[in-house]
Protein backbone atom coordinates (compact mmCIF):
# COMPACT_ATOMS: atom_id res chain seq x y z
CA UNK A 1 0.00 0.00 0.00
CA UNK A 2 1.11 3.55 -0.51
CA UNK A 3 -0.21 6.88 0.63
CA UNK A 4 0.79 10.48 0.30
CA UNK A 5 -0.23 13.31 2.54
CA UNK A 6 0.40 16.96 1.69
CA UNK A 7 1.38 19.56 4.24
CA UNK A 8 -1.42 20.80 6.51
CA UNK A 9 -3.81 18.21 5.16
CA UNK A 10 -6.25 16.40 7.43
CA UNK A 11 -6.42 12.79 6.27
CA UNK A 12 -8.51 10.02 7.79
CA UNK A 13 -7.74 6.35 7.38
CA UNK A 14 -11.04 4.57 7.69
CA UNK A 15 -11.57 0.84 7.90
CA UNK A 16 -12.98 -2.04 9.92
CA UNK A 17 -11.07 -3.28 12.94
CA UNK A 18 -8.21 -5.61 12.18
CA UNK A 19 -7.42 -4.15 8.78
CA UNK A 20 -4.09 -2.71 9.91
CA UNK A 21 -4.97 0.95 10.36
CA UNK A 22 -3.02 1.26 13.58
CA UNK A 23 -0.10 -0.60 12.05
CA UNK A 24 0.10 2.08 9.37
CA UNK A 25 0.39 4.75 12.07
CA UNK A 26 2.96 2.73 13.98
CA UNK A 27 5.08 2.44 10.85
CA UNK A 28 4.70 6.15 10.09
CA UNK A 29 5.83 7.00 13.61
CA UNK A 30 8.70 4.52 13.61
CA UNK A 31 7.25 2.45 16.44
CA UNK A 32 7.15 -0.65 14.25
CA UNK A 33 9.45 -1.46 11.37
CA UNK A 34 7.86 -1.98 7.96
CA UNK A 35 8.35 -5.43 6.41
CA UNK A 36 9.45 -3.58 3.29
CA UNK A 37 9.16 -0.12 1.81
CA UNK A 38 9.91 3.28 3.25
CA UNK A 39 8.49 6.42 4.82
CA UNK A 40 9.68 9.80 3.60
CA UNK A 41 8.95 13.11 5.29
CA UNK A 42 9.73 16.23 3.25
CA UNK A 43 10.35 19.36 5.25
CA UNK A 44 11.09 22.25 2.94
CA UNK A 45 10.34 24.95 5.54
CA UNK A 46 11.88 23.71 8.73
CA UNK A 47 15.48 22.85 9.37
CA UNK A 48 15.52 20.57 12.42
CA UNK A 49 14.50 16.94 12.82
CA UNK A 50 10.88 16.18 12.06
CA UNK A 51 8.80 15.79 15.18
CA UNK A 52 5.77 13.63 15.53
CA UNK A 53 2.86 14.09 17.89
CA UNK A 54 0.92 10.94 18.66
CA UNK A 55 -2.47 10.67 20.28
CA UNK A 56 -3.41 7.15 21.24
CA UNK A 57 -6.75 5.52 21.82
CA UNK A 58 -6.05 5.72 25.55
CA UNK A 59 -4.57 8.85 27.13
CA UNK A 60 -1.32 7.04 28.05
CA UNK A 61 -0.38 9.62 30.67
CA UNK A 62 2.21 8.74 33.26
CA UNK A 63 0.05 8.37 36.38
CA UNK A 64 2.78 9.55 38.77
CA UNK A 65 3.16 12.91 37.04
CA UNK A 66 0.85 15.90 37.22
CA UNK A 67 -0.79 17.03 33.96
CA UNK A 68 1.85 19.73 33.40
CA UNK A 69 4.70 17.33 34.17
CA UNK A 70 3.31 14.81 31.72
CA UNK A 71 3.64 17.47 29.04
CA UNK A 72 7.03 18.56 30.33
CA UNK A 73 8.15 14.94 30.03
CA UNK A 74 7.95 15.12 26.22
CA UNK A 75 8.70 18.84 25.81
CA UNK A 76 12.04 18.32 27.59
CA UNK A 77 13.17 16.28 24.59
CA UNK A 78 13.18 19.45 22.48
CA UNK A 79 15.80 21.05 24.75
CA UNK A 80 14.21 24.47 24.66
CA UNK A 81 15.21 27.19 27.10
CA UNK A 82 13.33 26.78 30.37
CA UNK A 83 11.14 29.81 29.74
CA UNK A 84 10.01 28.72 26.27
CA UNK A 85 9.31 25.21 27.54
CA UNK A 86 7.12 26.50 30.35
CA UNK A 87 5.34 28.81 27.97
CA UNK A 88 4.57 25.92 25.63
CA UNK A 89 3.28 23.74 28.42
CA UNK A 90 0.97 26.49 29.63
CA UNK A 91 -0.16 27.33 26.14
CA UNK A 92 -0.94 23.76 25.19
CA UNK A 93 -2.98 23.22 28.37
CA UNK A 94 -4.76 26.50 27.74
CA UNK A 95 -5.64 25.42 24.20
CA UNK A 96 -7.49 22.36 25.47
CA UNK A 97 -9.07 24.38 28.29
CA UNK A 98 -7.26 22.64 31.14
CA UNK A 99 -4.94 25.34 32.46
CA UNK A 100 -6.74 25.19 35.81
CA UNK A 101 -5.92 21.50 36.07
CA UNK A 102 -2.21 21.77 35.35
CA UNK A 103 -1.34 20.45 38.79
CA UNK A 104 -3.88 17.61 38.86
CA UNK A 105 -2.82 13.99 38.66
CA UNK A 106 -4.34 11.90 35.84
CA UNK A 107 -6.50 9.88 38.24
CA UNK A 108 -8.13 13.11 39.41
CA UNK A 109 -9.32 13.87 35.88
CA UNK A 110 -12.17 12.37 33.89
CA UNK A 111 -11.50 10.22 30.80
CA UNK A 112 -12.26 13.11 28.47
CA UNK A 113 -10.01 15.47 30.40
CA UNK A 114 -7.20 12.93 30.37
CA UNK A 115 -7.52 12.64 26.62
CA UNK A 116 -7.38 16.44 26.38
CA UNK A 117 -4.12 16.39 28.33
CA UNK A 118 -2.88 13.82 25.81
CA UNK A 119 -3.86 16.18 22.99
CA UNK A 120 -2.10 19.06 24.75
CA UNK A 121 0.99 16.87 25.11
CA UNK A 122 1.02 16.09 21.39
CA UNK A 123 0.53 19.75 20.47
CA UNK A 124 3.17 20.96 22.90
CA UNK A 125 6.01 19.45 20.88
CA UNK A 126 4.74 21.51 17.93
CA UNK A 127 4.88 18.44 15.69
CA UNK A 128 5.24 18.49 11.92
CA UNK A 129 2.87 15.58 11.79
CA UNK A 130 0.11 14.66 14.19
CA UNK A 131 -0.86 11.00 14.24
CA UNK A 132 -4.12 10.04 15.93
CA UNK A 133 -5.21 6.47 16.56
CA UNK A 134 -8.95 6.35 17.26
CA UNK A 135 -8.44 8.96 19.97
CA UNK A 136 -12.12 9.45 20.75
CA UNK A 137 -13.45 5.92 20.35
CA UNK A 138 -13.34 5.12 24.06
CA UNK A 139 -15.16 8.30 25.06
CA UNK A 140 -18.91 8.66 25.36
CA UNK A 141 -20.60 10.23 22.34
CA UNK A 142 -21.27 13.59 23.99
CA UNK A 143 -17.69 14.02 25.14
CA UNK A 144 -16.38 12.73 21.80
CA UNK A 145 -18.40 15.34 19.93
CA UNK A 146 -16.94 18.12 22.01
CA UNK A 147 -13.46 16.75 21.43
CA UNK A 148 -13.93 16.55 17.66
CA UNK A 149 -15.04 20.15 17.64
CA UNK A 150 -12.04 21.10 19.77
CA UNK A 151 -9.71 19.24 17.44
CA UNK A 152 -11.06 21.04 14.37
CA UNK A 153 -10.73 24.41 16.11
CA UNK A 154 -7.13 23.66 17.05
CA UNK A 155 -6.36 22.46 13.54
CA UNK A 156 -7.86 25.65 12.04
CA UNK A 157 -5.59 27.72 14.32
CA UNK A 158 -2.38 25.75 14.09
CA UNK A 159 -2.65 24.06 10.66
CA UNK A 160 -0.94 20.75 11.21
CA UNK A 161 -0.63 17.73 8.98
CA UNK A 162 -2.89 15.15 10.58
CA UNK A 163 -3.28 11.45 9.89
CA UNK A 164 -6.30 10.27 11.82
CA UNK A 165 -7.27 6.62 12.10
CA UNK A 166 -10.88 5.73 12.81
CA UNK A 167 -13.63 3.22 12.14
CA UNK A 168 -16.31 5.85 12.56
CA UNK A 169 -17.50 7.04 9.15
CA UNK A 170 -19.28 10.11 10.42
CA UNK A 171 -16.22 11.15 12.36
CA UNK A 172 -14.09 10.77 9.24
CA UNK A 173 -16.52 12.79 7.12
CA UNK A 174 -16.83 15.52 9.74
CA UNK A 175 -13.11 15.95 10.35
CA UNK A 176 -11.09 15.33 7.25
CA UNK A 177 -10.23 16.74 3.84
CA UNK A 178 -9.60 13.32 2.43
CA UNK A 179 -10.65 9.85 3.52
CA UNK A 180 -8.67 6.74 2.70
CA UNK A 181 -10.78 3.59 2.78
CA UNK A 182 -8.97 0.50 3.94
CA UNK A 183 -9.96 -3.16 3.60
CA UNK A 184 -8.60 -6.19 5.36
CA UNK A 185 -7.39 -9.34 3.59
CA UNK A 186 -5.46 -7.73 2.02
CA UNK A 187 -4.90 -4.65 4.16
CA UNK A 188 -4.76 -2.02 1.45
CA UNK A 189 -6.26 1.36 0.68
CA UNK A 190 -8.74 0.71 -2.07
CA UNK A 191 -10.15 4.18 -2.44
CA UNK A 192 -9.41 7.80 -1.63
CA UNK A 193 -12.33 10.18 -1.23
CA UNK A 194 -11.91 13.95 -1.16
CA UNK A 195 -14.93 15.17 0.75
CA UNK A 196 -14.82 18.76 -0.54
CA UNK A 197 -17.03 19.88 2.31
CA UNK A 198 -16.68 23.56 3.24
CA UNK A 199 -15.16 24.63 6.56
CA UNK A 200 -15.98 25.52 9.29
CA UNK A 201 -18.27 22.53 9.55
CA UNK A 202 -21.37 22.12 11.62
CA UNK A 203 -22.00 18.80 13.28
CA UNK A 204 -25.62 18.72 12.17
CA UNK A 205 -24.85 19.49 8.51
CA UNK A 206 -26.78 16.94 6.38
CA UNK A 207 -24.01 17.07 3.77
CA UNK A 208 -21.60 15.44 6.25
CA UNK A 209 -24.18 12.81 6.94
CA UNK A 210 -24.58 12.21 3.19
CA UNK A 211 -20.83 11.71 2.78
CA UNK A 212 -20.76 9.25 5.65
CA UNK A 213 -23.72 7.33 4.23
CA UNK A 214 -22.02 7.10 0.84
CA UNK A 215 -18.89 5.74 2.45
CA UNK A 216 -20.89 3.12 4.29
CA UNK A 217 -22.59 2.05 1.05
CA UNK A 218 -19.24 1.97 -0.71
CA UNK A 219 -17.73 -0.18 2.01
CA UNK A 220 -20.53 -2.70 1.97
CA UNK A 221 -20.30 -2.99 -1.80
CA UNK A 222 -16.54 -3.50 -1.58
CA UNK A 223 -16.16 -5.90 1.30
CA UNK A 224 -19.69 -7.17 1.86
CA UNK A 225 -21.05 -8.04 5.27
CA UNK A 226 -18.71 -9.94 7.55
CA UNK A 227 -16.94 -12.39 5.30
CA UNK A 228 -15.86 -14.56 8.22
CA UNK A 229 -19.20 -16.37 8.34
CA UNK A 230 -18.70 -17.53 4.76
CA UNK A 231 -15.26 -18.83 5.60
CA UNK A 232 -16.79 -20.79 8.46
CA UNK A 233 -19.25 -22.41 6.12
CA UNK A 234 -16.48 -23.46 3.72
CA UNK A 235 -14.38 -25.18 6.33
CA UNK B 1 -46.45 9.90 44.59
CA UNK B 2 -43.16 9.17 42.92
CA UNK B 3 -41.94 5.61 43.02
CA UNK B 4 -38.35 6.65 43.48
CA UNK B 5 -37.17 10.10 44.34
CA UNK B 6 -33.70 11.14 45.33
CA UNK B 7 -32.00 14.27 46.43
CA UNK B 8 -28.30 13.98 46.07
CA UNK B 9 -25.60 16.51 46.74
CA UNK B 10 -22.22 15.74 45.30
CA UNK B 11 -19.11 17.47 46.57
CA UNK B 12 -16.53 18.42 44.00
CA UNK B 13 -13.55 16.16 43.42
CA UNK B 14 -10.66 16.91 45.80
CA UNK B 15 -8.52 18.28 42.98
CA UNK B 16 -10.89 21.19 42.48
CA UNK B 17 -12.46 21.68 45.88
CA UNK B 18 -10.87 24.00 48.42
CA UNK B 19 -9.63 22.08 51.49
CA UNK B 20 -12.36 23.10 53.94
CA UNK B 21 -15.27 22.76 51.53
CA UNK B 22 -15.94 19.08 52.26
CA UNK B 23 -15.63 19.24 56.05
CA UNK B 24 -18.86 19.02 58.00
CA UNK B 25 -19.59 20.56 61.37
CA UNK B 26 -19.10 18.02 64.11
CA UNK B 27 -20.65 18.19 67.58
CA UNK B 28 -18.27 18.83 70.47
CA UNK B 29 -18.79 15.42 72.11
CA UNK B 30 -17.91 13.48 68.97
CA UNK B 31 -14.30 12.37 68.53
CA UNK B 32 -12.56 13.16 65.28
CA UNK B 33 -11.94 10.30 62.85
CA UNK B 34 -8.25 10.43 63.77
CA UNK B 35 -8.74 10.07 67.54
CA UNK B 36 -11.30 7.30 67.08
CA UNK B 37 -8.66 5.50 65.05
CA UNK B 38 -6.14 5.91 67.87
CA UNK B 39 -8.64 4.67 70.45
CA UNK B 40 -9.35 1.52 68.43
CA UNK B 41 -5.63 0.84 68.04
CA UNK B 42 -4.96 1.32 71.76
CA UNK B 43 -7.88 -0.91 72.64
CA UNK B 44 -6.37 -3.68 70.52
CA UNK B 45 -3.01 -3.40 72.25
CA UNK B 46 -4.49 -3.22 75.76
CA UNK B 47 -6.61 -6.33 75.08
CA UNK B 48 -3.53 -8.22 73.91
CA UNK B 49 -1.60 -7.26 77.06
CA UNK B 50 -4.57 -8.23 79.22
CA UNK B 51 -4.82 -11.68 77.62
CA UNK B 52 -1.11 -12.17 78.19
CA UNK B 53 -1.51 -11.20 81.85
CA UNK B 54 -4.45 -13.58 82.29
CA UNK B 55 -2.38 -16.38 80.74
CA UNK B 56 0.57 -15.62 83.03
CA UNK B 57 -1.68 -15.82 86.10
CA UNK B 58 -3.00 -19.23 85.07
CA UNK B 59 0.31 -20.76 83.92
CA UNK B 60 3.48 -21.05 86.08
CA UNK B 61 6.07 -18.30 85.67
CA UNK B 62 8.79 -20.51 84.14
CA UNK B 63 6.42 -21.32 81.24
CA UNK B 64 4.63 -18.04 80.66
CA UNK B 65 6.06 -15.07 82.57
CA UNK B 66 3.80 -12.06 83.06
CA UNK B 67 4.30 -8.57 81.64
CA UNK B 68 5.86 -7.31 84.85
CA UNK B 69 8.51 -10.04 85.14
CA UNK B 70 9.42 -9.47 81.49
CA UNK B 71 9.62 -5.72 81.96
CA UNK B 72 11.96 -6.24 84.92
CA UNK B 73 14.24 -8.51 82.88
CA UNK B 74 14.24 -5.93 80.10
CA UNK B 75 15.09 -3.09 82.50
CA UNK B 76 18.00 -5.11 83.85
CA UNK B 77 19.34 -5.58 80.32
CA UNK B 78 19.07 -1.86 79.63
CA UNK B 79 20.87 -0.95 82.88
CA UNK B 80 23.76 -3.35 82.29
CA UNK B 81 24.24 -2.14 78.69
CA UNK B 82 23.88 -5.68 77.34
CA UNK B 83 20.82 -4.74 75.38
CA UNK B 84 22.46 -2.05 73.27
CA UNK B 85 25.63 -4.04 72.45
CA UNK B 86 23.81 -7.11 71.26
CA UNK B 87 21.07 -5.17 69.55
CA UNK B 88 23.60 -3.15 67.52
CA UNK B 89 25.44 -6.32 66.49
CA UNK B 90 22.20 -7.81 65.24
CA UNK B 91 21.13 -4.64 63.47
CA UNK B 92 24.47 -4.35 61.70
CA UNK B 93 24.13 -7.89 60.33
CA UNK B 94 20.55 -7.25 59.28
CA UNK B 95 21.34 -3.97 57.54
CA UNK B 96 24.33 -5.28 55.58
CA UNK B 97 22.66 -8.57 54.74
CA UNK B 98 19.49 -6.84 53.65
CA UNK B 99 21.21 -4.19 51.53
CA UNK B 100 23.26 -6.88 49.83
CA UNK B 101 20.15 -8.96 49.13
CA UNK B 102 18.22 -5.92 47.92
CA UNK B 103 20.86 -4.65 45.52
CA UNK B 104 21.45 -8.13 44.15
CA UNK B 105 17.72 -8.72 43.84
CA UNK B 106 17.08 -5.43 42.06
CA UNK B 107 19.94 -5.92 39.61
CA UNK B 108 19.09 -9.54 38.79
CA UNK B 109 15.33 -9.01 38.83
CA UNK B 110 15.56 -6.04 36.48
CA UNK B 111 17.94 -7.84 34.14
CA UNK B 112 15.62 -10.86 34.03
CA UNK B 113 12.57 -8.70 33.40
CA UNK B 114 14.19 -6.73 30.60
CA UNK B 115 16.03 -9.51 28.77
CA UNK B 116 14.50 -12.80 27.73
CA UNK B 117 17.94 -14.36 27.33
CA UNK B 118 19.03 -13.54 30.88
CA UNK B 119 15.64 -14.69 32.15
CA UNK B 120 15.91 -18.08 30.46
CA UNK B 121 19.40 -18.52 31.85
CA UNK B 122 18.86 -17.45 35.46
CA UNK B 123 15.26 -18.24 36.34
CA UNK B 124 16.07 -21.85 37.28
CA UNK B 125 18.72 -20.62 39.71
CA UNK B 126 16.29 -18.28 41.36
CA UNK B 127 13.58 -20.91 41.59
CA UNK B 128 15.99 -23.43 43.13
CA UNK B 129 17.33 -20.81 45.53
CA UNK B 130 13.81 -19.91 46.59
CA UNK B 131 13.00 -23.52 47.35
CA UNK B 132 16.11 -24.26 49.43
CA UNK B 133 15.41 -23.53 53.12
CA UNK B 134 17.40 -20.55 54.44
CA UNK B 135 18.80 -22.78 57.17
CA UNK B 136 20.56 -24.91 54.53
CA UNK B 137 22.26 -21.86 53.04
CA UNK B 138 23.34 -20.90 56.50
CA UNK B 139 24.84 -24.29 57.33
CA UNK B 140 26.59 -24.67 53.97
CA UNK B 141 28.09 -21.17 54.09
CA UNK B 142 29.23 -21.66 57.71
CA UNK B 143 30.94 -24.90 56.71
CA UNK B 144 32.55 -23.35 53.63
CA UNK B 145 33.64 -20.04 55.14
CA UNK B 146 33.79 -20.66 58.87
CA UNK B 147 31.93 -18.95 61.68
CA UNK B 148 32.68 -15.27 61.09
CA UNK B 149 30.92 -11.98 60.38
CA UNK B 150 31.39 -12.17 56.64
CA UNK B 151 29.90 -15.63 56.31
CA UNK B 152 26.98 -14.57 58.53
CA UNK B 153 26.17 -11.50 56.45
CA UNK B 154 26.56 -13.48 53.24
CA UNK B 155 24.25 -16.24 54.44
CA UNK B 156 21.66 -13.64 55.45
CA UNK B 157 21.92 -11.95 52.05
CA UNK B 158 21.63 -15.22 50.15
CA UNK B 159 18.49 -16.08 52.11
CA UNK B 160 16.77 -12.80 51.29
CA UNK B 161 17.93 -12.58 47.70
CA UNK B 162 15.62 -15.02 45.82
CA UNK B 163 12.34 -13.58 47.13
CA UNK B 164 13.43 -10.02 46.33
CA UNK B 165 14.62 -11.02 42.85
CA UNK B 166 11.33 -12.69 42.00
CA UNK B 167 9.27 -9.70 43.11
CA UNK B 168 11.34 -7.24 41.13
CA UNK B 169 11.36 -9.56 38.11
CA UNK B 170 7.55 -9.74 38.15
CA UNK B 171 7.41 -5.97 38.51
CA UNK B 172 9.55 -5.37 35.46
CA UNK B 173 7.51 -7.86 33.44
CA UNK B 174 4.35 -5.98 34.37
CA UNK B 175 5.68 -2.68 33.08
CA UNK B 176 3.12 -1.11 30.77
CA UNK B 177 4.45 -1.35 27.21
CA UNK B 178 1.93 1.19 26.04
CA UNK B 179 3.55 3.87 28.18
CA UNK B 180 6.96 2.87 26.85
CA UNK B 181 5.67 3.10 23.28
CA UNK B 182 4.35 6.57 24.06
CA UNK B 183 7.76 7.63 25.33
CA UNK B 184 9.44 6.22 22.22
CA UNK B 185 7.09 8.03 19.84
CA UNK B 186 7.96 11.31 21.54
CA UNK B 187 11.68 10.62 21.06
CA UNK B 188 12.44 9.97 24.72
CA UNK B 189 15.82 8.21 24.88
CA UNK B 190 16.52 4.84 26.45
CA UNK B 191 18.10 5.99 29.74
CA UNK B 192 15.27 8.43 30.40
CA UNK B 193 12.68 5.82 29.51
CA UNK B 194 14.21 3.52 32.07
CA UNK B 195 14.46 6.14 34.82
CA UNK B 196 11.16 7.92 34.29
CA UNK B 197 8.87 5.21 32.91
CA UNK B 198 10.18 1.83 34.07
CA UNK B 199 11.50 2.69 37.55
CA UNK B 200 8.32 4.40 38.84
CA UNK B 201 6.33 1.37 37.72
CA UNK B 202 8.54 -1.13 39.51
CA UNK B 203 8.85 0.95 42.69
CA UNK B 204 5.79 -0.70 44.28
CA UNK B 205 7.35 -4.10 43.60
CA UNK B 206 10.73 -3.06 44.98
CA UNK B 207 9.04 -1.78 48.11
CA UNK B 208 6.96 -4.94 48.52
CA UNK B 209 10.09 -7.00 47.87
CA UNK B 210 11.97 -5.03 50.50
CA UNK B 211 9.33 -5.60 53.15
CA UNK B 212 9.09 -9.26 52.38
CA UNK B 213 12.86 -9.58 52.10
CA UNK B 214 13.41 -7.81 55.41
CA UNK B 215 10.99 -10.21 57.08
CA UNK B 216 13.05 -13.15 55.84
CA UNK B 217 16.35 -11.46 56.66
CA UNK B 218 15.67 -10.61 60.27
CA UNK B 219 14.31 -14.05 61.02
CA UNK B 220 17.31 -15.82 59.54
CA UNK B 221 19.66 -13.36 61.27
CA UNK B 222 18.48 -14.57 64.65
CA UNK B 223 19.01 -18.17 63.58
CA UNK B 224 22.48 -17.37 62.21
CA UNK B 225 23.43 -15.81 65.55
CA UNK B 226 22.02 -18.75 67.43
CA UNK B 227 24.09 -21.21 65.37
CA UNK B 228 27.35 -19.47 64.82
CA UNK B 229 27.85 -16.18 66.69
CA UNK B 230 28.50 -15.26 70.28
CA UNK B 231 26.83 -11.85 70.16
CA UNK B 232 23.47 -10.56 69.02
CA UNK B 233 19.87 -11.14 69.90
CA UNK B 234 19.87 -14.68 68.50
CA UNK B 235 22.79 -15.54 70.74
CA UNK B 236 21.02 -14.05 73.76
CA UNK B 237 17.87 -16.06 73.01
CA UNK B 238 19.91 -19.22 72.77
CA UNK B 239 21.76 -18.44 75.98
CA UNK B 240 18.65 -17.75 78.06
CA UNK B 241 16.84 -20.67 76.50
CA UNK B 242 19.57 -22.99 77.76
CA UNK B 243 19.12 -21.53 81.25
CA UNK B 244 15.33 -21.85 80.86
CA UNK B 245 14.99 -18.22 81.83
CA UNK B 246 11.66 -17.40 80.24
CA UNK B 247 11.42 -13.73 81.31
CA UNK B 248 14.71 -13.05 79.48
CA UNK B 249 13.61 -14.99 76.39
CA UNK B 250 10.42 -12.96 76.33
CA UNK B 251 12.21 -9.68 76.95
CA UNK B 252 14.57 -10.17 74.00
CA UNK B 253 11.83 -11.40 71.70
CA UNK B 254 9.49 -8.55 72.51
CA UNK B 255 12.18 -5.94 72.18
CA UNK B 256 13.25 -7.21 68.80
CA UNK B 257 9.66 -7.45 67.57
CA UNK B 258 8.98 -3.88 68.63
CA UNK B 259 12.07 -2.61 66.84
CA UNK B 260 11.04 -4.37 63.63
CA UNK B 261 7.52 -2.99 63.89
CA UNK B 262 8.92 0.50 64.33
CA UNK B 263 11.10 0.05 61.25
CA UNK B 264 8.03 -1.00 59.31
CA UNK B 265 5.94 1.92 60.56
CA UNK B 266 8.56 4.66 60.54
CA UNK B 267 10.62 3.76 57.50
CA UNK B 268 8.47 1.78 55.08
CA UNK B 269 5.25 3.69 55.67
CA UNK B 270 7.12 6.95 55.18
CA UNK B 271 8.74 5.79 51.96
CA UNK B 272 5.42 4.47 50.75
CA UNK B 273 3.48 7.67 51.32
CA UNK B 274 6.32 9.64 49.79
CA UNK B 275 6.72 7.49 46.68
CA UNK B 276 3.05 6.77 46.04
CA UNK B 277 1.46 10.12 46.73
CA UNK B 278 0.11 10.03 43.16
CA UNK B 279 -1.85 6.83 43.71
CA UNK B 280 -5.55 7.00 44.49
CA UNK B 281 -6.62 5.13 47.60
CA UNK B 282 -8.11 1.70 46.97
CA UNK B 283 -11.84 1.64 47.51
CA UNK B 284 -13.25 -1.82 47.88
Amino acid sequence: MSLEVTENEFVCILGPSGCGKSTVLNILSGLEPASSGEVTIHRPHRANQPTIGYIFQEPRLLPWLRAEDNIKFVVDQLQLPQKDANFRIGQSLESVGLLKFARAYPHELSGGMQQRVAIARALAVDPHILLMDEPFSSLDEITARGMRKLLLDLWEQQKKTIVFVTHNMFEAAYLSDRILLMTRHPGTIYKSITTGLPRPREYEDPKIFAVSTNIARDFLREIGYESETETDRDS
Amino acid sequence: MAFLSTKIKVNHAPAIASPDEGARKRPAWELSERSRFVVRKLLGIVTLLFLWWVGSVILPEDILPGPIAVAEAFAANVRSGVLMTHFLDTMRRIVFGFLLALSGGVVFGTAMGLSKKIEDFIDTWVMVALTIPSLCFLIVIYILMGLNELSTVLAIAVSGFPAITINVWQGVKNVDNKLLAMARVFNVGRPKRFLRVVIPQIMPYILAASRYGLGIVWKITVVAELLGRNTGIGFQLHYWFQLFNMPQVFAWTLFFTLVMLLIELLIFKQIESHVFHWRPATKF
